[in-house]
């Protein structure tokens, strides 16, 4: 299978079906994290068909020995900051539903409750430690990804992951590692 | 956005705007950002490169050289502070709002630092114009002259602008670009004319993109 870094080669080569290849591997993911902010589905997936443009626009930019997944999540995250901007709201205490509770819909009534709690424990957290939070503990990158995609130290990346744990816990009186295994990937 | 928009999505709708994207404009923002950067030097340069070359001020060999370096140096200074941030790519970091407010209003109170030094010379009797019954008349035609230069070199900026919403900044960075302009070209040396008919221009330009940024966030 083709690496990330490839396909994106492939891509400015000229190889369409690469960008395709990418797109149905990192959709999910960006949906996911994206949908964590945002209220509805659908906001989700016009931000990362917009992402996928901007890596479209932003190809020659790509240069040899970067790596694909932070390049790819710091635009991603720009242009929800952008979306946020624009709608001149911070994406706190908004109890509607939204992509956590439609993910959710399918497990228990326990879980949604769970999912719903945690979606509001998290939005109460200040946004540069929300980022790291969900990156981190729910999708598993790294610090020195996260360190890439934020434009912060590594040192400061970890101290936001640690801060954004301890007050997980205030809020949800569990330990955040315990529910990120339960809640991530959904 | 809408949910109309998501139905069209996924790859298929997202192969169709990538479609859409052709053309000599789309061609150009896709450069590289070291490319487009060079680009942006290339047009910033262009307007005060043909202005000394046609249309010098004529007290240029009275003027001091060594205060005509310290005020393009300066402008020129400013100017570069600002090159970076409409061209800053989505794939990089933002900048802080408060870094970026400290380099536009630095760069903008800067021209203004330059206009107010003391007059540089009064070796030049046409130079000491436009301070008594022409000083209005002399400065609004320097003014005028500063804005329609600064559209210009900011309709090249906006060609290899990939990002809307940075576009404000490069109509400060024209600004400047058409203020290092009038400092070759005109050869009035009065501080009240250089703050009333060219500063006014970067701050003229500063308005202006303050108030699109508000219009855009109003959409």
């Amino acid at each position: 299978m083709q690496t990330d870094e490839e396909l994106m080669r492939a891509y400015k080569a000229g190889d369409e079906t690469a960008l395709r290849d990418l797109y149905e591997r990192y959709q999910p993911l960006l949906v996911r994290v994206l949908g964590r902010d945002l209220d509805q589905v659908s906001e989700a997936q016009d931000l990362v068909q917009l992402t996928f443009l901007q890596l479209h626009r932003a190809r020659n930019d790509f240069r040899e020995g970067s790596k694909l997944r932070p390049w790819l999540m710091t635009i991603a995250l720009n242009l929800k900051r952008q979306h946020f901007r624009r709608r001149r709201r911070r994406p706190v205490e908004d109890t509607s539903p939204g992509l956590a509770e439609s993910t959710a819909s399918r497990a228990t009534q326990e879980a949604l409750t769970d999912a719903t709690s945690l979606r509001s424990a998290l939005r109460s957290l200040r946004s540069k430690e929300r980022t790291v939070m969900i990156l981190y503990w729910f999708e598993g990158f790294t610090f020195p990804e996260i360190s890439e995609i934020v434009g912060a130290k590594v040192s400061a990346v970890k101290v936001r992951a640690h801060r954004g744990k301890q007050h997980l816990r205030e809020i949800l009186g569990t330990d955040v590692t315990e529910t990120a295994i339960r809640h991530s990937h959904k | 956005m809408s949910g109309d928009s998501a139905e069209r999505g996924g790859i298929d709708g997202l192969e169709a705007q990538i479609a859409l994207e052709s053309g000599p404009l789309a061609w150009l923002r896709a450069r590289s950002t070291r490319e487009r950067t060079i680009l942006s030097i290339a047009i910033s340069a262009a307007l005060p490169a043909a202005v000394a070359l046609t249309r010098l001020r004529q007290d240029w060999s009275v003027f001091p050289s060594g205060r005509m370096v310290f005020d393009l140096l300066l402008l020129c200074g400013a100017l570069l502070a600002l090159l970076s941030l409409p061209l800053r790519p989505l794939h990089r970091p933002p900048l802080s709002w408060p870094l970026i407010a400290t380099l536009v209003g630095g760069a903008v109170a800067t021209t203004f630092v330059v206009a107010a030094w003391p007059q540089a010379h009064e070796l030049y009797p046409e130079s000491l114009l436009g301070v008594d019954a022409d000083f209005a008349s002399r400065a609004s035609g320097c003014f005028r002259t500063g804005v329609l230069w600064a559209a210009a070199v900011s309709l090249g900026l906006f060609l290899i602008s990939r990002k809307s919403s940075a576009f404000p900044i490069a109509l400060v960075q024209a600004a400047l670009v058409a203020i290092i302009a009038l400092q070759l070209h005109c050869p009035l040396v009065s501080p009240k004319h250089l703050v009333a008919g060219h500063s006014t221009v970067a701050l003229a330009g500063l308005l202006v993109a303050l108030l699109l940024m508000a219009r855009r966030s109003r959409r």
